[in-house]
């Protein structure tokens, strides 16, 4: 009862923090310089040619009249056309967010598999190997550019052992794609028994995922040992360390207490990552949200962009709820 | 024999890229026999938790000895040890910190019975038990921590160190991290408890009228050296060494209007631990200074049996100094004002009826 209220409480605010992120994101756009109407007729347009054209995409307006004429076709379902894809933004988007999804999903896993056991190993021993690996782990992941050390990653499996498939995009061209369900490439393929595409998916998967896995674990590594660290160090696992309980025992009540940062740090990635993974996007042409976005803000297609920043606040502000409610499950405190 | 004997206990810490060393504890010697309360006072860095990580075996000593029964602390015997578990308790200067924010009361209570390998069924009995004694309502066993006031919160940690029937717990300022009202009553509780189980205290704190209050005798230390111990009631009432007039002048009063007669008082700022001169540690703030305290320690003195003081002029100091428990000034204060139309139950002073506890003359 009471969660259910908490949530509706939440989900109260959701409406509101939306059209505040549309409006600050929509003028901040119309503040970087740039014509989409010169973008689109290209140089040779004539000026009854651009005045026309702006006047059908509504530029001849005020601003605020702009914005809300995109907010009520945004109501309706309608987030715009991209002049660049000449697709409906939604189109796009389907077929872009999920990509993103499905290779930073898989990457934040492989993240935590790593950062968490060698920040819980780097905590408990003070000297040894182990915690030197977390040590140096931490600075060299912290050190390294994801796009930089994806092209690395590419030059040796790709270049050099060619045992991955060419980095260009989520499958081979020669592969027919499955029929598309929830967006993922592995579970779409699954579903339909389509044993080849999802091969083939896992292995354009396997590099951007290691790349974008290997350096992000680092944050999470750091963060679960400085947390762990001072859990060990607090007044209560001295006590039970005292009382003659095993290290073991120690080290699992300490974890507990660190979990709720741990999520928090994830929590951050995720939302980062969704935008942040860009490069590693164009690195392995993955035609991903980000990529596609980017494209927008460098062409003055605005459509795609306030659709990125749409989609990315409210998967933001689903994961925070979620998150919230993990804290909700795992820190009494929070209750 | 004592319960409890600690012997020239010294410990000095590295100081990490030098060759120098934090000589937090000096060759300090006491005994604790069951059923009492020693106090150790001092200021913050005079050593006193220290030596009380050291009591626990938790920290192995640079040097000197200490017994537990006919057992040797430190290196391998601590309180962790199979045969020591649970004998020797601990209790924390912040409740909040000293109980695990994801567990539910009763599993902290449970905690140290845990350990010991006791069954289910007679933990659960004895954590009720020690859950009742404290004065926690059976109710409240399964909350967590963060839904209990800090003074909750320190009866929780003082049952889960009882719940072992320990001969020994030492108490590391139990009481400073509490309000008034919360202080009085663990003090209360803890004396109360002692009077039911014999069980001896080592009563670290700062807080003097706590102190006064609880203890039987107190040690003063001084960048970790015993300068003065002995019976808290004399103690408290003729300083012998300086630096004891010093500290306990700094009691602080419920009333401006008491005054303080002192003509000892102390200059300056606490030395450095890690260059401690070859001489009296308090040479450089006393102002009873003379030259033979600049270049020798001076050596322990007995008072009187039982009281034992580091100071060559000492007898001055009693003379001169100030001959007022100020604490029982204070409490006769506490009594005047809080009786003053207040209903007769307000318990100021309930624990002092017992007659070992110093006697507090009420004039």
């Amino acid at each position: 009862m009471q969660l259910l209220a908490y949530l509706g409480r939440r989900l109260l605010f959701v409406a509101p923090q939306l059209v505040g992120i549309l409006l600050v994101s929509f003028f901040l756009l119309k503040l970087i310089p740039g014509d989409p109407a010169v973008m689109m007729l290209g140089p040779f347009a004539t000026d009854d040619g651009l005045a026309r054209l702006r006047a059908e995409l509504g530029l001849d307006r005020s601003l605020l009249e702009q914005f809300l004429i995109y907010l009520g076709n945004v109501l309706q379902g309608d987030l715009g056309t991209s002049w660049q894809t000449t697709l409906p933004v939604t189109t796009d988007l389907a077929q872009r967010f999920p990509a993103t999804l499905e290779l930073v999903t898989l990457a934040l896993l492989l993240a935590l598999a790593i950062g968490v056991p060698l920040g819980v190993a780097g905590a408990r021993y003070k000297k040894g190997l182990l915690r030197t690996t977390a040590d140096y782990y931490g600075l060299f992941a912290g050190a390294l550019p994801d796009f930089w050390f994806g092209l690395v990653l590419i030059f040796l499996f790709y270049t050099t052992w060619a045992l991955v498939p060419a980095p260009l995009g989520r499958l081979d061209f020669v592969i027919l794609p499955p029929p598309e369900i929830t967006g993922s490439l592995l579970i779409d393929s699954t579903l339909a028994g389509n044993w080849q595409a999802l091969r083939n998916a896992a292995g354009h998967l396997v590099l951007p995922v290691l790349t974008l896995g290997l350096i992000n674990a680092g944050p999470i590594l750091k963060m679960t040992q400085s947390t762990m660290e001072r859990m060990l160090e607090s007044d209560f696992s001295r006590y039970a360390e005292m009382c003659g309980l095993p290290e073991r025992v120690v080290a699992r009540k300490a974890l507990r207490n660190a979990l709720p940062s741990v999520v928090t740090i994830v929590s951050v990635l995720y939302g980062f990552l969704i935008g942040g993974a860009v490069l590693v996007e164009i690195v392995f042409s993955w035609g991903g949200a980000g990529q596609y976005a980017v494209g927008g803000v460098l062409n003055a297609d605005l459509n795609p962009v306030m659709g990125f920043v749409l989609y990315s606040a409210i998967l933001s502000l689903v994961i925070y709820l979620i998150v919230d409610l993990i804290y909700f499950a795992i820190d009494p405190r929070t209750r | 024999m004592a319960l409890l004997t600690v012997q020239g206990l010294v410990q000095h810490f590295p100081v990490a890229g030098s060759r120098k060393v934090v000589a937090a504890v000096n060759s300090v010697s006491f005994d604790l026999e069951p059923g009492e309360t020693l106090a150790l006072v001092g200021e913050s860095g005079s050593g006193k938790t220290t030596i009380g990580r050291c009591v626990l075996g938790l920290i192995r000593p640079t040097g000197g000895l200490i017994r537990y029964r006919d057992v040797e602390m430190g290196g391998r015997r601590t309180v962790r040890s199979p045969e020591l578990r649970g004998k020797l308790q601990l209790v924390f200067q912040e409740p909040a910190e000293s109980l695990d924010p994801r567990q539910r009361l009763y599993e902290q209570i449970d905690e140290p019975l845990r350990a010991l390998g006791v069954n289910r069924a007679d933990r659960e009995k004895r954590v009720r038990a020690a859950a009742a004694r404290v004065g926690l309502r059976e109710a409240m066993l399964g909350l967590y921590p963060a839904e209990i006031s800090m003074g909750l919160q320190q009866r929780v940690g003082i049952a889960r160190a009882m719940i072992s029937e320990p001969e020994i717990v030492v108490l590391d300022e139990p009481t400073s991290a509490l309000d008034p009202t919360a202080r009085a009553e663990i003090i209360d509780l803890l004396i109360r408890i002692q009077r039911d189980l014999g069980t001896a205290y080592l009563f670290i704190s700062h807080d003097l009228s706590a102190v006064r209050q609880i203890s039987h005798r107190v040690a003063v230390l001084y960048l970790g050296m015993i300068v003065e111990q002995g019976p808290a009631a004399k103690l408290f009432a003729r300083p012998s060494h300086p630096y004891s007039v010093g500290l306990l002048s700094a009691v602080l009063l419920p009333n401006p209007t008491i005054r303080r007669e002192s003509r000892i008082s102390l200059a300056g700022e606490i030395p450095s631990p890690i260059d401690l001169p070859k001489a009296c540690y308090l040479a450089s703030r006393c102002p009873m200074v003379e030259e033979r305290c600049r270049t020798r320690m001076p050596e322990v003195e007995t008072v009187e049996p039982g009281h034992l003081v580091r100071c060559y002029r000492h007898e001055e100091v009693v003379r001169d100094g100030d001959a007022v428990d100020y604490f029982a000034r204070f409490q006769a204060e506490a009594e005047r004002i809080l009786g003053a139309g207040m209903p007769p139950q307000v318990s100021t002073g309930q624990p002092m009826n017992e007659s070992e506890r110093g006697n507090v003359d009420h004039g």
